[in-house]
């Protein structure tokens, strides 16, 4: 992608009026915030509506806590500061602006409500982290309890980290790439000097923040105990939990719905001069189909929640049969954005593989155009084929075909971005690294993932399959198989961008493939035990089932412990890996082109795009790789 | 966050960069979150007309209430199931809304011509009048002929009740803002770009309003034979 100069950053002199408040808030004004918010709404909603914290009335008690602790946080980050300011008539000026993005803060900027795009990028890299690593314990738990045939905890409380573990994982996806990767490096891919509205990215990240303790907290509060669907009228039955959950959906939708608008407006309004959409990279593609997906779909999730807690708090009756509502109503709405949800998952794993590996390949993408019509197919349909959910529910019988047939459609466009990466991988002259190694993992998994789809999008062969682990083994094969290790690629090949060092891939690579291994062994065994008929979510299975169980659980533990190598690979370079040269890897997309620790404005220079990303014409790869070791820039 | 070299066009005290595109970047991102909450009024309609069309247990209308519905005191047998809207107070504050609207618009255009000062007296009356049409959203929730408990058209009226409240406090919020920043010079016939985007907001929680009070020509449920829950017996 070639650059050329056109203006220089010239920086004007204001006065050093900064927000006195926001010197003082940070991460720990915030959760005292949210503590004294939680506190005094606990105690204000105890008098008004005179119940027990833990019986009566506690669904709203609990309900105006929730708020108060929302609230509290968010003012105590600073994140009203902006509004009342704006209200008031006071804009940022230069220097305000650039206080709040962190300029010469130092690592305070992470703990505080910065704007700068790639610090928000490295919190959401850290927070995901903590959300996946509280999924991964209790898949970890979940598992030892299957793995064994004594009682190691009580039904009511597996059950409630069967729940965690599900919603905990499905937003730790939906951010995996999205979140650090989406904020760091996109707006550098398409030029850009910030995302385009730098306070909201902040908002997005201090609402995820905000939302995780609802969900933690619900662990306490009788957890949550219906799967991460929470099925009505079930969960209307269910304990205080269950408002935790809501809150944490709730809270996060709105950060999604934020961090959406943000991500599209850069992508649709920012983009370099000369990038048009024929040369704007694949990642961008697919990061911008994800969020394009997410938010029109993740309100149906947040309704769904809010309802429920309606009927939890105002006694109505959306949900509740005996008193007109209806249960089917309730799997409409949660699943309309539920399979989406899938697509908004993987399509930025897909993206950032194929954005990779043309690198590691050093040939251009097979068939840009078919990778573009593939997104967009996934996109089209993506909102046509929920109801396939609901095969078994006895919710209208004929319906059924029609979204049988949308949703084996939607493995066409699937089938394209597949033979997009096959077909980039033809003939061409591997570079072989850790990122290289786990498209491969992506690729096999995908298919796997894919293939067994198309049993449970089939209405006969769901009828054997539907609520038993063979559908569990499936989405793991999509939502792991494909979207974290597609992530995990994606970490490992703009680690050098986002932290100034290479990723120690001899010990990643331990990591990924003690984890690739046991990843098959986890879900291929998972496949067998749901094929005999295993069901779901259950807390003690028949013998019959027992050893596929034991080989999972064994599976599991190593996915657990290459996980953690991988984590102490992350660790450890960041903290102590070989310096990275500002694009060891070659790449031609713009994020490369810009020195590395990247300025706070991205770019000295802004960019102006003559070709495609993907001119690779290097006849030697390796030649890349010998100019890593003489291309060593220092990192502040 | 780059600042430019100063010349004649007005440019964004933050950025630096020219009003107009920072105008047409706040555009885009306004209209995607108005998707955003497109799709939560359609969440509503579709458990509006969802519970409707089942009448669950028969339990759509609250039983032996159905006198207190007909406010407006109309008697008109309309063919099929839709009914003369009889929530008429929905009626009435999606007319103020729509009223409220065009004068904010109204405002919008002197500004563009040059007008200061009308904007900042109509983005007063629109704030006041929201604010007056908030409190009737919610006097009128209070005062239903029914609870919430009963059954599914109570259940969708008292939710699109507090929708509509909600719409109706962060409107007036905005057009509060409005009338600050046009009073103290920051929106001004040069750079109008925030007032049009708070027009835009109201055009669209006009039209949901009006949306929703059109559910409720839809009363009385098409299904004469429902499903039945809580008599298993039959």
């Amino acid at each position: 992608m070639t650059t050329t100069a056109t203006e220089t950053a010239a920086m004007p002199v204001y006065p050093k009026n900064f927000l006195r408040s926001l010197r003082r808030q940070n991460v720990f004004t915030a959760f005292a915030g949210g503590i004294v918010g939680f506190l005094v709404m606990r105690v204000a909603a105890s008098l008004f509506f005179r119940g027990e914290f833990w019986h009566g009335d506690s669904n709203r008690i609990i309900t105006v806590a929730f708020i108060g602790w929302g609230v509290g946080f968010m003012a105590g980050i600073g994140a009203f500061n902006g509004v009342f300011r704006w209200f008031a008539g006071k804009d940022l000026d230069h220097a305000e602006a650039e206080y709040m993005a962190g300029k010469d803060l130092g690592v305070k900027r992470y703990f505080r409500y910065t704007t700068d795009h790639k610090v928000v990028g490295i919190q959401y890299l850290v927070v995901t982290m903590v959300i996946l690593a509280i999924g991964g314990t209790l898949a970890m738990l979940i598992r030892t309890q299957l793995g064994i045939s004594m009682e190691l905890f009580n039904p009511n409380t597996y059950n409630s980290f069967v729940g965690t573990h599900g919603v905990a994982m499905v937003v730790g996806m939906i951010l995996v790439v999205t979140g650090p990767i989406g904020n760091f490096i996109v707006p550098m891919m398409v030029g850009a000097r910030d995302m385009a509205f730098p306070r909201l990215n902040a908002l997005s990240l201090w609402l995820v923040v905000a939302a995780l303790i609802p969900l933690v907290m619900s662990l306490f509060m009788g957890g949550i105990r219906d799967g991460w669907t929470v099925y009505q009228p079930l969960a209307i039955q269910a304990p205080p939990g269950a408002v935790g959950y809501i809150f944490f959906i709730v809270i996060f939708s709105i950060s999604t719905a934020v961090s959406s608008v943000n991500l599209l407006v850069t992508i649709v309004r920012m983009r370099a001069r000369g990038m048009t959409w024929s040369r704007t990279p694949i990642f961008v593609y697919s990061v911008a189909a994800s969020v394009g997906l997410a938010l029109p779909f993740f309100p149906f999730y947040m309704y769904s929640q809010l309802l429920a807690l309606s009927d939890r708090t105002l006694s109505t009756s959306f949900f509740i049969p005996e008193r007109g509502g209806s249960v089917w109503l309730y799997e409409h709405i949660f699943w309309i954005l539920g399979h989406p949800e899938v697509y908004v998952i993987i399509l930025p794993g897909i993206g950032a593989c194929l954005e990779i590996m043309v690198v590691f390949l050093r040939k251009p993408l097979f068939s840009f155009r078919t990778a573009v019509v593939g997104i967009a197919g996934i996109v089209a349909l993506a909102g046509l084929v929920w109801a396939h959910h609901m095969f078994m529910t006895g919710w209208a019988p004929l319906a059924g075909y029609p979204f049988m047939i949308s949703t084996e459609m939607i493995s066409i466009p699937l089938s394209l971005i597949v033979l997009v990466m096959i077909g980039t991988m033809w003939r061409g002259k591997v570079w072989t690294r850790l990122p290289m190694m786990i498209i491969y993992a992506v690729v096999f998994n995908k298919i796997i993932g894919g293939l067994t789809g198309i049993f449970l999008s089939d209405v006969p062969a769901d009828m054997h399959f539907h609520g038993s682990m063979f559908v569990t083994a499936h989405f793991h094969y999509m939502l792991m198989g494909t979207g974290l290790f597609g992530a995990m690629a994606a970490i490992v090949f703009w680690f050098p961008k986002m932290t100034g060092r290479m990723f120690d891939e001899r010990l990643g690579s331990i990591g990924f493939w003690t984890a690739f291994v046991g990843f098959q062994i986890t879900f291929m065994a998972m496949f067998a035990a749901g094929n005999l008929g295993m069901p779901r979510r259950v807390f003690q299975s028949s013998e019959l089932f027992l050893l596929s169980n034991q080989i999972s659980t064994v599976g599991a533990y190593m996915i657990g412990v290459g996980m953690l190598i991988f984590l102490a690979a992350l660790i450890s370079s960041w903290k102590s890996g070989v310096i990275a040269s500002s694009n060891p890897w070659g790449s031609q997309t713009l994020e490369w082109q810009t020195p590395t620790p990247v300025p706070l404005e991205n770019f000295p220079v802004l960019p102006v795009v003559t070709s495609d990303p993907y001119q690779y014409g290097v006849p030697d790869p390796y030649q890349v790789e010998r100019d890593l070791e003489t291309q060593k820039e220092p990192v502040a | 966050m780059s600042a430019q070299p100063e010349t004649n066009e007005l440019r964004s005290p933050t950025t630096g960069e020219p009003i107009a595109v920072v105008a047409r970047r706040n555009l885009l991102g306004v209209l995607l979150l108005i998707v955003a909450d497109v799709s939560g009024t359609i969440v509503l309609c579709m458990s509006y007309l969802y519970l409707h069309y089942l009448n669950t247990n028969k339990s759509w209308l609250p039983e032996g209430k159905e006198s207190l519905w007909n406010t407006t005191g109309m008697n008109i047998t309309w063919p099929g199931t839709v009914q003369p809207a009889v929530e008429w107070h929905f009626w009435a504050i999606s007319g103020g809304i729509l009223v409220l609207m065009l004068l904010f618009w109204q405002g919008v255009r002197s500004l563009r011509r040059g007008s200061s000062a009308t904007m900042v007296s109509a983005a007063l009356i629109v704030t006041l009048g929201l604010i007056g049409l908030s409190v009737a959203q919610y006097l009128q929730v209070r005062s239903f002929p029914f609870d919430p408990t009963d059954g599914g058209y109570a259940s969708a009226l008292t939710v699109i009740g507090i929708s509509n409240f909600l719409h109706l406090l962060l409107s007036a919020f905005l057009a509060a803002a409005i009338w600050n920043r046009t009073r103290v010079g920051r929106i001004s016939p040069e750079n109008p770009y925030q007032a049009t985007l708070v027009a835009v907001w109201l055009t669209w929680i006009t039209i949901s309003s009006v949306i929703l009070a059109c559910l409720t020509f839809f009363l009385i449920s098409p299904s004469t034979d429902p499903t039945l829950f809580g008599t298993f017996g039959s």
